[in-house]
């Protein structure tokens, strides 16, 4: 079983959250919005890049709107292996998080 | 509130960003941005958003330049380890190619060095293109009679006339003139006397001295650097004070920087002027009497054709007295300064010249060399190709293109010729002492890293990397794939025929160079040992040069033929090879005519001494007190000349001798080097016994010895030369070894000449070599099954040369008309020739072959002794 990184389980959420609405811009605001950092369009793109070459994501073109100068989105969507690979990672935490003792900052010790 | 519509993003940055990311025309990142864009404009003012969209375009493109350059970086290495694992493989083939390279690349070098320096000649002055030098044409009986010299008053007398001639120098060369400082004495060669503006018409920096009026006072000299070195050490050469001559002093005003040596004017120290003429008496001079090298400085833009047309009044002023009596009509000649090197006018006391078709000569053998060594690169390349090949197919299977290929295999002829050309760069410093030295060439060091020149260089690298890459790298990256992979690859025909072409090509040009260097040889020994008319052969000929001795001479003469070694004596001014010319008038078939013909003063003995033959009439001789005055002898060419049909008494005057008359005529003999024809030529008596008696004084002595016990004689001879002069160093030359120098520039070239050919046939045998390698490689199978069919060894290096044979002899057929057509050439600037020996010939084509062969036969007796089942077992 294939792990996800961090950043690609985010972006995965991300998509799939915005259903039908995601493209690179509102992907990155979303990310943004959930880690409280600006991502860069560099890391946005290379990330996305990087999920469709494992197949967790495909792209297809919007109709081009006004509000791009006439240009087209591409939008992007989550493959059944894209879907998987999250329920993975899901469960994966899942079953970590599960039988662990209890977690805080006061039992420290250093 | 209106909101007031937000202006797009910067137009600029768009366009670029396209350029950059063409993205199949779709943009959707652009778009991406836009929408971006839009959002912070909305929020924090278009300024900031146009900040950010640019940012964000500068960002990602000068990211994507440093990808493209890292990945083609990464690339680059690949080639690079390829070619370096290709040429770890194939050490003896790339060795052979990288020396072929490298030599070809030295040579060039050294070659456009050698005309960079003959094609700069005299240009390193900074008014060089308008100084002029002024010759003259006296036209003597209607044909041009042409001195390179003018009348020591010319210079001066047009300054005087013409107000726009800025500057204007007299120069004379002195020979070699005898100079003493403490116990130092030596004949100095390269002595000039000059005008005061020679440093300031000619760029001769001064190290040390006032330019103005360092040449204004007699008995002053300006030397160069390295004479004063030599005369004074490490001390200051200022205010020193040089003997010459016997009595006359020189004070050192000035030191100049050691000029350029490709200079016509060649000295090493320059006496003034005043120092010759203290009283201007020279000024007097008639405007016929050619003696001093002439050089005006005109104004820029000037035009001659203004010159002219104010001539004709001062030829009145000047030179219309004189007409009459000379019977010659003058005429001046001006050369531009940077044309003096180069002219063919055949001025008579010109300055040694250079020869321009030599120019050619190297400027094509460089050229020549250069190709070889191309050719040598295809050839290997393309004939190891088969090895490559396979690399080749599996690169394309993977996705190269073909741009790819090519850009590959070109870089590494690049690659190659780099190396080998940093490796000719060192080898030249290195080498390039020596060379000079063997060669009598003076190029410096110091000219290589001139900017213009390794620029040059560097274009040529560039060059012969491409254009040995380019047939290779389209050949091989023109194999399709399936071709390279399948098994039973060969390559194909056409390949062949192009190397053996080549091949051929380069055995057309080094056997043709073969040729021309064995006829030039043949004609400078031909020179060598020709019967000059005279013998040249135990004369020694020993430095006079001194007036106040010319009483002492008859006793001294005496007493050296008691010598039993000394055959005979006699007082000469110069010597065959060095005559000078005089204005005669001369009883002529029809009245008198006037003629300047050649002059050789002589003294009693001299036809004996020399070995020459009187063929009627008498030599001089003391019994007639009138010879001195009146007697002439002259040479049988100067009786055809005459049209003569009985020489003897035929009157010839001017001045002194007035009633001069012929009293002998001397068999034809070569007064000059064997460029020239023998020239009509009288000889006339020279000062031998009495100082005031009229003549030339005598410059040497010349001396015929038996030849036997050499080093005694000449030892008794520096005694009693001691104890004749003790003022002056005993300083001699034989007269053979004078004659030989005369051919020095054609030994010297030839001598060049022969090192290239040389280099040319090393080139070529490689090719060579290269090519057998690659033919019996191609044959191994052929050759495994000739011999199991019982084929012998023998029969099959037979089989192997003979292709080899028959490319060789088309060669041979093509070269040969082609080199005899520049034998002629050359051999045409020879008053006297050797024909075109079909023997040498023959000889340079049977060695041509036997050469081609015994290099061939390497690679083919090694294929032909293979073990036939090694070859065949794959099958």
């Amino acid at each position: 079983m294939k792990l996800l990184s961090r950043p690609e389980e985010l972006f995965l959420l991300a998509i799939w959250k915005l259903q039908d609405n995601a493209y690179a811009v509102t992907i990155r605001d979303q990310v943004n919005r959930i880690t409280g950092k600006t991502w860069s369009f560099g890391a946005t793109f290379v990330t996305l890049d990087r999920l469709v070459q494992k197949r967790y994501l495909t792209s297809y073109l919007s109709a081009p709107t006004q509000k791009r100068g006439g240009r087209s989105k591409r939008m992007y969507q989550l493959t059944r292996e894209g879907v998987k690979a999250l329920l993975d990672i899901k469960k994966l935490q899942e079953s970590m998080w599960n039988d662990i003792p209890r977690l805080s900052l006061s039992e420290v010790k250093k | 509130m209106k909101k007031k519509p937000i202006p797009g993003p910067p137009h600029l940055t768009e366009r670029l960003l396209k350029r950059f990311f063409p993205d199949e025309g779709i943009f959707t990142t652009i778009g991406d941005l836009e929408e971006v864009y839009h959002s912070i404009a909305e929020k924090k003012g278009t300024i900031k958003a146009r900040f950010w969209y640019r940012m964000q375009a500068f960002r990602s493109i000068v990211s994507y330049i440093k990808n493209t350059f890292l990945w083609s970086l990464v690339m680059f290495k690949n080639y690079l380890s390829f070619t370096l694992r290709l040429i770890k493989r194939d050490k003896f083939h790339y060795f052979l190619n990288f020396l072929g390279l490298s030599t070809g690349i030295a040579c060039c070098i050294i070659i456009i060095l050698f005309l960079r320096n003959e094609l700069t000649y005299d240009q390193y002055h900074e008014n060089a293109d308008r100084i002029y030098r002024i010759s003259s044409n006296y036209i003597t009986s209607g044909k041009p009679l042409l001195y390179a010299v003018a009348s020591p008053a010319l210079g001066p007398k047009l300054k005087e006339e013409y107000p726009e001639i800025e500057e204007s120098v007299r120069i004379i060369s002195l020979g070699e003139i005898l100079f003493k400082y403490g116990d130092k004495r030596f004949y100095q060669e390269r002595i000039v006397v000059a005008d005061p503006s020679i440093l300031r018409v000619f760029t001769y920096p001064l190290l040390q001295g006032n330019k103005e009026n360092c040449l204004k006072d007699p008995n002053t000299i300006v030397l160069t650097k390295s004479l004063a070195r030599k005369y004074f050490g490490d001390e200051n050469p200022l205010g020193k004070v040089i003997q010459f001559g016997n009595q006359n002093d020189l004070k050192v005003t000035g030191v100049i920087k050691d000029p350029p040596r490709n200079s016509h004017i060649l000295f090493k120290g320059i006496i003034s002027y005043p120092t010759l003429d203290p009283n201007q008496q020279r000024l007097e001079i008639s405007m016929y009497e050619p003696s001093d090298y002439t050089y005006v400085l005109l104004p820029k833009q000037y035009d001659l054709a203004a010159f002219y047309e104010k001539f004709p009044a001062f030829y009145k002023k000047y030179c219309q007295a004189d007409e009459e009596s000379y019977g010659q009509v003058y005429k001046l000649i001006f050369l531009k300064l940077k044309d003096i090197h180069y002219n063919t006018v055949g001025f008579r006391f010109e300055l040694p010249l250079g020869n321009r078709f030599y120019l050619y000569a190297f400027f094509f053998i460089g050229i020549f060399i250069l190709i070889l060594a191309c050719v040598n690169y295809m050839n290997m390349t393309t004939a190891r190709s088969s090895t490559r090949v396979r690399e080749i197919g599996i690169k394309k299977v993977l996705g190269s293109r073909k741009r790819d290929l090519v850009f590959q295999l070109m870089g590494e002829s690049v690659l190659v010729s780099f190396f080998a050309m940093i490796f000719a760069y060192g080898g030249i410093l290195l080498a390039l002492a020596p060379f000079n030295q063997r060669l009598g060439l003076n190029l410096e060091t110091g000219m290589m890293f001139n900017p213009l020149l390794i620029a040059g260089v560097l274009g040529l690298f560039l060059l012969i990397g491409i254009v040995s890459g380019i047939y290779p790298a389209f050949y091989l990256s023109a194999v399709r794939s399936v071709t390279a992979l399948s098994k039973g690859f060969s390559s194909n025909k056409s390949g062949v025929r192009v190397r053996r072409i080549l091949v051929t090509f380069q055995f057309v040009i080094s056997i043709g160079i073969v040729c021309i260097t064995l006829f030039m040889n043949r004609q400078i020994e031909f020179m060598r040992h020709r019967d000059l008319g005279f013998k040249k052969e135990n004369v020694v000929s020993i430095r006079l040069r001194d007036n106040d001795v010319i009483p002492k001479i008859p006793a001294f003469k005496q007493e050296l033929i008691q010598n039993p070694d000394i055959i005979s004596v006699a007082t000469g001014i110069g010597q065959p090879g060095n005559p000078t010319t005089g204005l005669y008038k001369f009883e002529g078939n029809d009245g008198i005519e006037d003629h300047n013909f050649w002059v050789l003063w002589a003294g009693f003995d001299f036809i004996q001494t020399l070995g020459a033959e009187i063929v009627e009439g008498r030599d001089f001789d003391p019994k007639f007190s009138t010879d001195r005055q009146q007697g002439f002898i002259v040479n049988e060419t100067l009786v055809r000349f005459m049209e003569w049909d009985n020489p003897i008494g035929k009157h010839i005057t001017q001045g002194t001798h007035t009633d001069g008359h012929v009293i002998g005529v001397v068999k034809d003999f070569h007064f000059a080097s064997l460029h020239n024809n023998i020239e009509p030529m009288l000889i006339r008596m020279i000062r031998d016994s009495d100082s005031n008696l009229p003549g030339g004084v005598p410059s040497q002595l010349m001396v015929r010895l038996k030849g036997q016990s050499l080093t005694d004689t000449m030892k008794w001879l520096e005694d009693r030369w001691n104890n004749f002069n003790p003022n002056r160093p005993f300083v001699y030359s034989f007269l053979d070894e004078s004659f030989d120098r005369l051919y020095d520039a054609d030994r010297r070239q030839n001598r060049m000449v022969k090192i290239f050919s040389f280099i040319c046939i090393i080139i070529s045998l490689v090719g060579l070599l290269g090519l057998s390698s690659f033919t019996s490689l191609r044959r191994t199978k052929e050759v495994a099954l000739r011999k199991v069919l019982g084929a012998s060894a023998a029969q099959i290096v037979l089989i192997m040369f003979r292709e080899i044979f028959l490319l060789i002899v088309l060669a041979i057929a093509v070269s040969i008309p082609v080199s005899l057509l520049f034998i002629n050439m050359w051999l045409g600037k020879f008053a006297y020739r050797t024909g075109i020996n079909p023997l040498l010939l023959g000889a340079a084509a049977i060695g041509a072959i036997l050469v081609a062969l015994l290099t061939a036969s390497y690679h083919s007796i090694k294929v032909a002794h293979t073990n036939p089942v090694d070859n065949l077992r794959y099958e």
